[in-house]
């Protein structure tokens, strides 16, 4: 046996990858790696969450708007965001802001086809509007809940 | 605070600290859909990922992927991921290169779209698979 013969220097995990020559590369915070953090890493990478740099997105995001919203709404944003932060998931409160509003105007699609013509959980009162955009606002709340923009 | 070392001298435990990961996602479908030997492959990954670092772990999952080249389908499917813990020693230039010809090998073999696999805090996307 030849004692002489030097041991490869082993590779930095920068090193690897490049060795790899990987098609695409995501920065992920892995969190943690117990069974459960597992399947919750798989579910993140499955929702295709990708990282541009900084937080992950979702690349359908494509247009950015200023939404006006109480401060008590952005705090529990905050919260929420916080907390998926704990749990390994870094969303920032914009992120959530964003899910919320597809999933909130898909159920409002959902309800407006099943309650329209008949609606009684829907009404234009249910808002508080400026007075002078009350009437403009109330009609785009009934023509939304009544089909009439989807 | 106790130092790892410490630790592991008074848990008795061997060898080097293991304290970096590799990840590869098994799937269960082709591209198109039909089933593969999802059990075969999880296996050769263990065995691969095991003769490399020493022990390999798989975990069964649900998850999706998005073919971009194929109209931005979402495809769903069980997976399983199979990881494996290592030294900083054990990280060799072969090592990696056997990583890298099983990665296209299941790749080409299982018809994939895509692999992935996760290597410290980074997740790589595989897509062409032609290194043999």
């Amino acid at each position: 046996m030849n004692d002489n013969i030097e041991k490869e220097k082993p590779l930095s995990l920068e090193e690897a990858v490049e060795l790899l020559e990987p098609d695409a590369i995501e920065e992920v915070d892995t969190g943690s790696l117990d069974p459960l953090g597992l399947s919750a890493l798989a579910t993140r990478v499955a929702r295709r969450l990708v990282s541009t740099g900084g937080r992950p997105t979702d690349k359908s995001w494509t247009v950015a708007k200023r939404v006006p919203m109480k401060e008590s709404t952005w705090a529990k944003l905050e919260q929420v965001s916080e907390q998926s932060g704990r749990r390994g998931l870094r969303v920032a409160p914009g992120q959530l802001a964003a899910i919320a509003l597809e999933t909130g105007l898909e159920r409002l699609v959902r309800m407006s086809t099943q309650t329209c013509g008949s609606m009684e959980s829907w009404e234009a009162g249910d808002y508080e509007f400026q007075d002078e955009s009350e009437e403009e606002a109330k009609d785009l709340v009934g023509a939304i809940t009544c089909g009439g923009l989807w | 605070m106790i130092e790892i070392s410490e630790l592991q001298r008074l848990l008795g435990a061997y060898g080097d600290t293991k304290d970096r990961y590799v990840c590869v996602f098994v799937p269960s479908l082709t591209r198109d859909g039909s089933s593969i030997d999802h059990e075969f492959w999880r296996s050769e990954t263990v065995r691969v990922l095991s003769r490399l670092f020493g022990g390999a772990t798989s975990v069964h999952a649900y998850g999706g992927w998005l073919d971009a080249e194929m109209g931005d389908k979402v495809k769903e499917e069980s997976v399983s991921l199979v990881v494996s813990f290592f030294s900083s020693d054990e990280l060799s230039k072969d090592a990696v290169l056997e990583l890298k010809r099983f990665v296209h090998r299941m790749g080409r073999e299982a018809q994939q779209g895509e692999i992935g696999i996760l290597l410290g805090n980074r997740f790589l996307r595989f897509r062409r698979f032609d290194y043999e």
